[in-house]
Parts: C-alpha cells; sequence; structure tokens
C-alpha cells in the first residue's frame, strides 16, 4: 500500500481534556502516512506544553498553533488560522475527531477552503496515494466508498470509536512548533458568552464504554429509575429511544437513534426497547448487544447479542443487584 | 425580519435495496416526507416571525416531488415558497447544493437568518448549513438548541449550542445561518384553513437560468465527492436467547458481561 506524505490531525482539546478520539484519529493518520509525516495540530492560547501527549500516540511534530483569540473555540478564528496554515503547508489530508466541535471545524474549513469533506468516516485507507473513505449514511443502514474529486487537502472526521485506540509507545518523540497563527479579524462574528454544563448522570453518549437504554416497555416515566439504577451499576450512560423522548420522559440529549445520537460502545443493553428501526439505526454498530424485552417478536433481538425474552420489572433490578455485588459495589 | 428556511425531502425509513454500483431502489410503501429536522427549522422560522414580524420564505431543491414539502412549509405558515429544479441539478453534492441554495437567496435580497436542520438523516453529512453560511458572508451557527433573543436593530442574536456535555451561550452578529437540532421546539401541525391557502399557491420553480447557476459547479460536474460503491452494513453474527427463570438468565447475563471485561 502506498502511502500519504503529509496528514495533520487536529485534536481536540478543551477544558476537560484531550478528547479521545483524537488519539484514534492519530492511529489511523500513522497507518496511512509515511514516515515522519503525522502532524498533531493543537490550537488554543497556550498549548504547546500538550505535546508529549501526542507523541507517543503517532504523532511526527506537533504544531502548537497559540493566539488569545483561539482561548475558547469559536468556528471562525479556528477556521481561519487552520485554512492559512494548509494552504502555507499543504498538507494532503486533515483529520478531525468527529465529535460536534470536530464536524463543526472541518465543515467550515471545507468552506474556506473549498475542499472536499467527508464526514463520520468509518474507514480510510490508501490507493494510489490517494484517500478512499467509507462513511455510513440512513443511520448506519449503507456504508459509501468514497473518493475525492480534484486538487487540494482532502477533509474527514473520523467516526468515534470506529478505529482502535493505539497503543502508546514510550519514549517516542518528535519536533514541536509554536506558531502564531494568521486569523482574519473580519471573519469573526462571534463571541462565547459561556458555558452551562449538564448536571447528573453521565450523558456524553458518544464516548460512552457502556449504555443502558430504556423505551415504552418501561410503562411510565418514573421507572427510568430501573434503568438509572442499571446505568449506575455498570458505570454506563443513559439512553433513551425516541418514544419515550417524545413523550418527555426524558430529555433529548439522552435518544439514540437517527434523530438523536449514532453511538458504538462496546455493551448496548437495550430495557424495553422494541427496536423500531430508527433506534436500530443509532446503536446496530455497538462491540455486544443486550436486549430485554417482554416480546419475542421485537426487531431488537434481530440485533442483539444476547436476548431474554421477560419482564423487565423483574430482571433489571436482580441484573443490578447481582452486578452490584459482583463488583463490590 | 427576514427569514429563509432550507427543506429537503428524504425516505422516513431506510428501507431499499441496493442496485450496484451506488443505487438505491426504495421498497412500494417507503414513505417520503420533509426531513424531521427541517421540521424544527421551519417552526422555529415560525415562532420568530411571530415575535418580530416579517416572512418566511421556504427553498427546497429537489424534483416535482418536493413541491408537496414546500406545500408543507405554507401550510404551516411560511410567507413563500420556491423549489430549484433543473435536471442539471441532479448528482449534486453538499457543495453544489449549497451553492445552489446561496443563489437563490441572493436573488431573494435582504435576509437576517437562514434556518436549516442539523443534517438530512439520510445523508447526514450536516454540511450544507456550513457552507452556505460561507456562500453568503453570514455567521455559520450548527447545533443550535435555542435562541434566547434577536436584537434587530444592533444586527446580532444570542443562541444556546447543543454540545457534548452542555450548552454552549454564544453571541453572535447577523446574518446567521442557523442549523436547528431537534430539543429546540415542537413544530406545529399545519392549519386546515392553512392546508387549503397552501394548495392554491403556486410554487415557481427556479433553475439554472434562472439562478444564472455555473455549471461547472452544480451536478456530478460540481461534485467535490465521488461515490464508488455502497453496501450494506456488515452482518451482525447471530445472536443468542438465553433461557430459564429470572435467576438463571440474569446469572447468566451477569457472568457474560464480566466476561467482556470492560467493567
Amino acid at each position: 500500500m502506498s502511502r500519504i506524505a503529509r496528514v495533520w490531525v487536529v485534536v481536540e482539546y478543551a477544558k476537560a481534556g484531550i478528547l479521545g478520539t483524537s488519539f484514534e484519529a492519530l492511529g489511523i493518520a500513522r497507518d496511512l502516512c509515511a514516515d515522519g509525516g503525522v502532524t498533531a495540530v493543537v490550537l488554543g492560547e497556550k498549548v504547546a506544553h500538550l505535546a508529549p501527549r501526542f507523541f507517543p500516540y503517532g504523532a511526527d511534530r506537533v504544531l502548537a498553533v497559540e493566539d488569545a483569540r483561539l482561548k475558547v473555540y469559536r468556528t471562525e478564528p479556528y477556521a481561519s488560522a487552520l485554512a492559512a496554515l494548509a494552504r502555507a503547508r499543504g498538507p494532503q489530508l486533515v483529520l478531525f475527531p468527529g465529535s460536534t466541535r470536530g464536524r463543526d471545524a472541518s465543515a467550515a474549513l471545507a468552506a474556506e477552503l473549498g475542499a472536499p469533506l467527508v464526514v463520520d468516516a468509518s474507514d480510510i485507507r490508501v490507493e494510489d496515494g490517494e484517500p478512499v473513505f467509507t462513511r455510513p449514511s440512513f443511520g448506519g443502514n449503507l456504508f459509501s466508498t468514497i473518493r475525492a474529486v480534484g486538487v487540494g487537502p482532502r477533509l474527514a472526521t473520523v467516526r468515534a470509536r470506529a478505529f482502535p485506540m493505539p497503543t502508546a509507545t514510550d519514549g517516542r518523540s518528535g519536533d514541536v512548533e509554536t506558531v502564531a497563527p494568521t486569523i482574519d479579524d473580519a471573519a469573526i462574528r462571534t463571541e462565547v458568552l459561556g458555558f452551562e454544563a449538564e448536571t447528573g448522570s453521565v450523558v456524553n453518549l458518544v464516548d460512552a464504554n457502556v449504555i443502558v437504554s430504556g423505551g415504552r416497555g418501561l410503562g411510565k416515566p418514573e421507572n427510568f429509575s430501573l434503568v438509572r439504577d442499571l446505568a449506575d451499576a455498570v458505570g454506563g450512560a443513559v439512553g433513551a429511544s425516541r418514544a419515550v423522548v417524545d413523550a418527555g420522559w426524558i430529555p433529548y440529549v439522552h435518544q439514540v437513534g437517527q434523530t438523536g445520537r449514532t453511538v458504538k460502545p462496546k455493551l448496548y443493553i437495550a430495557c424495553g426497547i422494541s427496536g423500531a428501526i430508527q433506534h436500530l439505526a443509532g446503536m446496530r454498530t455497538s462491540d455486544t448487544i443486550i436486549a430485554i424485552n417482554k416480546d419475542a417478536s421485537a426487531p431488537i433481538f434481530k440485533v442483539a447479542t444476547w436476548g431474554v425474552v421477560g419482564d423487565l420489572f423483574e430482571i433489571v433490578p436482580l441484573l443490578t443487584k447481582k452486578i452490584r455485588a459482583r463488583l463490590g459495589k | 425580519m427576514r427569514s429563509i428556511v432550507c427543506v429537503k425531502r428524504v425516505p422516513e425509513t431506510p428501507t431499499f435495496e441496493i442496485v450496484p454500483p451506488t443505487g438505491l431502489r426504495f421498497r412500494e410503501g417507503t414513505n417520503f416526507a420533509m426531513n424531521a429536522f427541517d421540521e424544527f427549522a421551519v417552526e422555529e422560522a415560525l415562532q420568530q416571525k411571530d415575535k418580530h414580524g416579517g416572512e418566511v420564505v421556504a427553498l427546497s431543491l429537489g424534483p416535482a416531488e418536493n413541491e408537496k414539502i414546500l406545500k408543507d412549509c405554507l401550510a404551516m405558515g411560511a410567507t413563500g415558497a420556491f423549489r430549484l429544479w433543473d435536471p442539471e441539478f441532479g448528482g449534486g453534492d453538499p457543495f453544489a447544493t449549497a451553492y445552489l441554495l446561496s443563489l437563490a437567496i441572493r436573488k431573494l435580497g435582504d435576509f437576517d437568518l437562514v434556518f436549516c436542520g442539523r443534517e438530512a438523516i439520510d445523508g447526514q453529512s450536516g454540511l450544507v448549513g456550513p457552507l452556505l453560511a460561507r456562500a453568503l458572508g453570514a455567521t455559520p451557527i450548527t447545533y443550535l438548541a435555542k435562541i434566547r433573543e434577536i436584537d434587530l436593530s444592533g444586527r446580532t442574536l444570542v443562541v444556546e449550542r447543543q454540545l457534548e456535555g452542555g450548552r454552549e451561550v454564544l453571541k453572535a452578529r447577523l446574518p446567521a445561518v442557523l442549523c436547528c437540532t431537534k430539543d429546540i421546539n415542537h413544530p406545529r401541525y399545519p392549519s386546515l384553513l392553512g392546508i387549503r391557502k397552501a394548495a392554491k399557491v403556486e410554487v415557481p420553480v427556479w433553475g439554472v437560468a434562472e439562478l444564472g447557476a455555473d455549471a461547472a459547479r452544480i451536478g456530478a460536474a460540481g461534485a467535490r465527492l465521488r461515490v464508488e460503491s455502497v453496501a450494506p452494513p456488515p452482518a451482525r453474527a447471530g445472536g443468542e436467547l438465553l433461557a430459564g427463570d429470572a435467576e438463571q438468565v440474569t446469572d447468566a447475563l451477569v457472568e457474560r458481561i464480566l466476561g467482556l471485561k470492560i467493567l
């Protein structure tokens, strides 16, 4: 397989730390790129000190783009700085994590450069020195193989958890270059006034290793406590079907499916979810799926690794209790 | 206030067969309708019109079948609708779509806000909104969850964006392109009177000539991405139904879950 000479990974860094998908993107970049060609690009006010975090996962060099205007993520200064750098240095492929911010930044950069962008790549390989992408659409029901047309850099966001987390190579190091970017002040049209963090249980479904989801089978909103308790026992996030979100049982941020979040946890436990096609679209690529439902003909059993036909009001609390006991919780 | 809302016609379910190399044939009975996220965009545009006055113009790119979703917009309360179509538009990608929408919006004149859905439930790229913003010189605002206020004289708005872990509060300059998520509102049903009025409206169609479109930037010729093949998702290995009473199945589940070694 031929390789690509210069690949950039625009890593995501915020108050919460470095987003995990950034490392997954570095791993695939390492596989696609010629030796010495992987650059981790990190933007912020002071970010050069983060460089040692990226070398063990595949970066050959780190470009620390430092400017007070980049302190908090905003679309326009990020896109402006990245566009100027990409024009000057000519990366052939620029990867972003498939987070809301990665999608936002990559789209703005694509618009700025007029560059082709593949959103949500689940596989990338190299043919004749060109990246060839695979991406899901129709809620994971169709996988398209795509090639970019024309000249200039190819951009892609990397689907969270689609690529393995690379193993860290200790002692690996490289060059760190700090650059003051060119940012078009006239292009800045926004000001971040604040961030209102969600409180309570973990709801970042995209990053969760384990998700426990509830549906209509729970009968009434109060019974979501069964799902929350099991999620708590397994250290997972709480998901939900569209039906119960639309019924107002639980906020939209929990919704898994075509009009909610697409997730790919290591373990997905569906409680009282029949498995409408729109729901399956959002979770069918989970590594392991457990379905608990009283209706043996429910479509959820078609994608389940292990299914239990039975009364969730009996099974779910018992499962929670036994897992707590085994984990010493 | 002048708002534009962009709507797409999509299959509501992924019920299709693949026709190699890249075609899809939808099964009989597959329902096509306005993209779910676009319904939130239409509703939000109408709610802002109710507050600030003015007009809401709906745009959709597509063949004659797309007229139905434009009539839906009119029935909900949109004040105008235009369909963008020419056989040469076929086979375009999000770049071509954003380009054509930008031409139509410029032709309509000054505007304050453009409303789009977060993404289409078929293509799921979410690119048209951001690309359209750049083409119009407007502020791109993705993942819009709430409009807090619009200051038309100061030419700014304050919004909330739904991101991982919480909501960002953002002040932005007008004009802006707003890509709406689901929890922003509850779309209204068209009134009977609205449906009757919409039925009588003639929806103009704008093609290459009306829009002054550059042939190199539309349709398959203008596409920056080429789909080489399509495939169904990898089949899941056959599942196993666990038998036994509640004690037995939960014991079996605990062993299997712990056996995954992920907790």
